[in-house]
């Protein structure tokens, strides 16, 4: 009862103050008068009375203040009055407003940003049932464990089954083999189309229903089964005119996977339209285990549901005893081998999360030098009020009430800020996709209510935490003083201010430094030298319908064609086919050299046209060029590039040394280097420094059906992509895929790069905007506040460098103190970018000089802008002035 | 009526419910009203402020210890009257027992 009258009377005063004070004010008044009459009746004249009444009880205005001081309302009534004073007092200072208030803002929505990623990828649960309870399963080395936690290591067939057969810790086991090349035929063309082979489990597993139709049963996959086939959203929806009848309908594929038949799959349902895993696999067949099958052949990814209660550790152990188990009884395919069972998070965000983890960091910092830069500016303001603080005190105001009013105006700020951030933030997540790979776990990134909860609750903490500072100056104003004279006001603030411009500087530096890393990285990548030219260059996968058995000789051959067709084609410069195997040759090394030196990689081998250097643009070093003369009866020949020159016969002339391959130490050919090319960059950043082989088309030997053509064109022509394009079709009797610009790919290849670059780049020119306002409004403030000092000393005599040493003093020391401290912690924390960068080294020295000088030569002009205005003052003007 | 040469003490500090539940206990009164009797009966020893009065109504009232109502008083003004309620009754019992417990135990104190 009470706290319903409490709060209906809280409310009523709240939403209808008029009602409310009305009748307070009637009673004070009745009371008053009541009183009045009481002292009149005693014999006092109606004067006297009232006067007597003002002496005993205090006036009414005093008496009614204090009576409608009590109530929870007050509280909210006060901070809403707060409120509004602080909004008045804002707009009444625009730009100090605007510039704190963008400033929180673009702090916020970085943070907010890089939270929601982190939130999708580390924090909230995977788009599975219960995913805390899947895990991934996989035999695995300890070394390669060390080597790679993450890897998606593989594991043999009848392994998974021996794990399903023997353990207990699961509800159910599934296997996965990812990403096989499926061909499919459909209206005279042939595509390459990505598919998963999944145990009928699988999808059961994850708690994934297919939106039409049904899941795998396990009779699919028994021997005569019809061959069945479950699709994805996707490709329902692009390729098969989101049919709602297109269960039972038929896929054809001109060639079966493991026999030689041709046979049309049929499909039997659609998938999710959020369902992703690991790839984008867009067809997934049903995969039987085979006892049978070799254990050395490790190809399946496995997945596992726990048993409710069962642990990780505990099915990690059971692992491992069959592993152990294994290890004896079959000492050929499983000694040093164990097994091992992880979360399923960590298999599909694959190890990014350290990543992940910097560019949080990173905003972060940026939040920090934001809030730092208020709490500056909000100090330079409470400087500026002293007085109006001081003659709020002397007018009865409570340093309570100063602090409150400090506080409020903080965390007005912060909350503007935070709306503006939360603009920002939805702005910059639409990039957050193109920029990591969010579909490979079915994963969204976006703007919830987790994220508004963030950002509500990082407002109003930077906001209070910017007005801390000044809160307690606040508090602390020195009545006496402060009404006397303004002059002194500074000193303290002086300090708070320089330790709050020192660390602002330091931030920026590192900011300034990290940005520079990844910049020239990028920089490097996208402009300098790549090793070859990628503009005017087109490739193609080359694959063959009439090579249904994936003969490679037949595949060859048809290759051979279609590239002579293609070098006849007007407006094609040169063309150059390759091929390469991802398992073929095991070794390739200096002949001669030791076997047991593991610690050289393994040079890439391809076999290539004469025309392959020319296509690509890339420089031979040293030596020659194959030519038509290396063909299969001559002998055999290789070109080197410049890193597998200088990791296989270091110290070396590489001409004339011989290259061993082969798939074993007997086994192989002995190739003689008559080149050294340039290395190039094609594919993985990271690969620009690998070793590679090549050796002419005529002499390899060519390990499956497929391969690439790379076609130089002399403009950039249309009609000339498509007559090539009709040729490959003609030739190989496939579609394939399309021409693919080179420029186009390597732009691509480089957007998570350009994205991170671009995004720091901002970040840091934030940061240094903001140190830069932090030390011109710090400076331009000693000069108002020393203005009559200076004045004075100009009067004496005193020069103009003088004048604006005076006042730049303080801040060399700061810049100086700032840029030491920046320097050091930015060494320490750009070890971190290592992972991204692949260019250059974190230690670069130049990046730290020239940070050093751009953050120098900011705070010079920040200084000296403000500082001017020093000499220009006008003594008399400034002496006669306050 | 207190004259101004008698030495007056504010309320002591968490007495003024006790003595403004007594005094409404008596019959239902206005705020003047009820400094009156308070300084009548007290004579002239507590000084009733009448904000810290109105605040200490308001305050009970939400609790639902008193009741207010305006009503006319005896000299034909509007005034707002203050009445205990059957809660207001019982707190009154309890801090009168309180009172006289710890106000016991002071005088025995300062008697020994």
């Amino acid at each position: 009862m009470g706290l319903w009258r409490s709060a209906s009377r809280g409310l009523r005063r709240l939403f209808r103050p008029d009602l409310a004070r009305r009748d307070l004010d009637d009673e004070v008044r009745d009371y008053f008068a009541t009183a009045v009459e009481s002292y009149i009746r005693a014999g006092y004249t109606p004067d006297e009375a009232a006067r007597q009444v003002r002496m005993a009880f205090g006036t009414s205005t005093s008496a009614r203040d204090e009576a409608a001081g009590g109530g929870w309302e007050i509280i909210i009534e006060t901070l809403l009055r707060d409120f509004r004073y602080a909004i008045r007092t804002l707009r009444k200072s625009p730009a100090f407003a605007i510039v704190a208030i963008l400033s929180l803002g673009i702090g916020i929505g970085a943070t907010t940003t890089a939270y929601s990623v982190i939130d999708a990828f580390d924090f909230r649960p995977l788009p599975f049932r219960d995913a805390d309870r899947l895990v991934w399963l996989s035999e695995i080395t300890p070394r390669d464990d060390d080597m790679c936690h993450n890897c998606p290591w593989l594991t043999a067939g009848p392994t998974a089954l021996d794990w399903i057969a023997q353990t207990r810790s699961f509800d159910g086991i599934a296997a996965v083999q990812t990403s096989y090349g499926f061909l499919w035929s459909h209206d005279d063309v042939v595509e390459s189309l990505t598919a998963d082979e999944t145990t009928p489990n699988f999808f059961g597993l994850l708690g994934t229903q297919p939106l039409l139709g049904r899941a795998f049963v396990p009779s699919d996959t028994v021997t005569g089964a019809l061959p069945v086939a479950l699709v994805s959203y996707e490709f329902w929806q692009r390729h098969l005119g989101a049919d709602p009848r297109v269960v039972g309908s038929k896929l054809l594929s001109p060639t079966d996977r493991a026999a030689s038949v041709s046979q049309p799959f049929t499909v039997i349902g659609v998938l999710p339209r959020d369902f992703h895993f690991r790839n984008e696999a867009v067809v997934w067949l049903p995969l039987r285990l085979d006892a049978h099958a070799s254990r050395a052949n490790r190809q399946l990814e496995v997945v596992g549901r726990l048993q409710q209660g069962r642990s990780i550790a505990g099915a990690r152990a059971e692992l491992e005893t069959i592993s152990a188990r294994l290890a004896l009884s079959d000492p050929k395919d499983y000694r040093g081998r164990t097994a091992t069972v992880k979360p399923l998070r960590d298999l599909l965000v694959v190890g990014t999360a350290n990543g992940r983890f910097v560019l949080f960091a990173i905003t972060m910092l940026v939040l920090l030098i934001a809030v730092l830069n208020v709490a500056g500016l909000l100090l330079g303001r409470a400087a500026a009020r002293q007085t109006e603080f001081a003659m709020r005190t002397a007018l009865g105001a409570s340093r309570m009430q100063l602090v409150r009013q400090t506080l409020v105006e903080g965390s007005c700020i912060g909350i503007a800020g935070g709306c503006a951030g939360v603009l920002f933030a939805l702005w910059a997540v639409r990039f957050v996709p193109r920029w990591l790979s969010t579909n490979d776990a079915g994963l969204t990134v976006g703007v919830d209510d987790r994220m508004l909860a963030f950002v509500a609750a990082l407002s109003l903490f930077v906001g209070i935490a910017a007005a801390v500072i000044p809160a307690i100056r606040a508090a602390s104003t020195n009545l006496n003083g402060a009404l006397r004279t303004r002059a002194d006001g500074g000193i303290h603030n002086a300090r708070a201010s320089n330790v709050l411009i020192a660390i602002q500087i330091s931030l920026a530096l590192v900011l300034l430094t990290a940005a520079g890393l990844l910049s020239r990285d990028f920089v490097e990548l996208r402009y300098l030298d790549l090793g070859y030219d990628p503009y005017g260059l087109y490739s193609t996968t080359l694959l063959t319908a009439a090579s249904p058995k994936g003969d490679p000789q037949e595949w060859a051959r048809i290759a051979e064609a279609t590239r002579n067709h293609l070098a006849a084609l007007p407006g094609v410069v040169s063309v150059t086919l390759e091929h390469q195997s991802a398992i073929h040759p095991a070794i390739v090394r200096a002949a001669g050299a030791n076997a047991a030196s593991p610690s050289t990689t393994t040079p890439v081998l391809k076999a290539v046209d004469p025309s392959y250097f020319t296509t690509f643009g890339t420089r031979l070093l040293l030596g020659r060029q194959f030519s038509a003369d290396d063909r299969r009866a001559a002998l055999p020949v290789a070109i080197v590039n410049k890193t597998a020159a200088r990791t296989l016969w270091p110290g070396r002339n590489a001409i004339g040394q011989q290259v061993f391959v082969g798939d074993s130490t007997n086994v192989g050919e002995l190739l003689t280097v008559v080149g050294v090319a340039d290395d190039a960059e094609r594919g993985e950043m990271m690969s620009r420094h690998w070793p590679a082989v090549y050796r002419p088309f005529q002499q390899a030997t060519i390990y499956h059906a497929a391969g690439s053509l790379h076609l130089r064109l002399s403009s950039d022509n249309a009609s000339t992509l498509a007559a090539a394009e009709a040729i490959v079709r003609k030739e190989t009797g496939t579609s394939t895929s399309p021409f693919e610009s080179e420029q186009l790919s390597l732009g691509s290849r480089l957007l998570p790069k350009r994205f991170n670059a671009i995004a720091l780049d901002l970040f840091a020119c934030f940061g240094l905007l903001l140190a830069a306002m932090g030390i011109y409004g710090s400076v331009a403030y000693a000069v108002t506040q020393r203005t009559r000092e200076i004045g004075i000393r100009i009067a004496l005599g005193a020069q103009r460098g003088a004048v604006v040493g005076l006042v730049a003093r303080r801040i060399v020391v700061l810049v100086g103190i700032g840029v030491f401290a920046g320097v050091a912690s930015a060494i320490a924390l750009t070890r971190t970018l290592q992972s991204f960068i692949s260019t250059t080294s974190v230690t670069n020295p130049w990046i730290f000089v020239a940070s050093v000088g751009l953050m120098l030569a900011v705070a010079l002009i920040a200084t000296l802008l403000p500082a001017r205005r020093a000499t220009r003052v006008d003594a008399v003007i400034a002496l006669r002035g306050d | 009526m207190p004259s101004a040469n008698e030495p007056t003490t504010d309320v002591i500090q968490g007495t003024l419910d006790l003595l403004i539940l007594k005094t409404l206990s008596l019959e239902a009164m206005h705020g003047f009203g009820v400094t009156r009797r308070i300084e009548d009966i007290t004579q002239g020893v507590f000084r009733i402020n009448p904000g810290s009065l109105l605040l200490a109504f308001q305050r009970m009232e939400r609790d639902g210890l008193i009741d207010a109502e305006w009503r006319t008083s005896d000299n034909n003004r509007r005034a707002k009257y203050y009445s205990l309620t059957r809660k207001g009754r019982k707190r009154l019992e309890s801090e009168r027992a309180d009172w006289a417990r710890r106000s016991g135990a002071v005088a025995r104190l300062l008697e020994t």
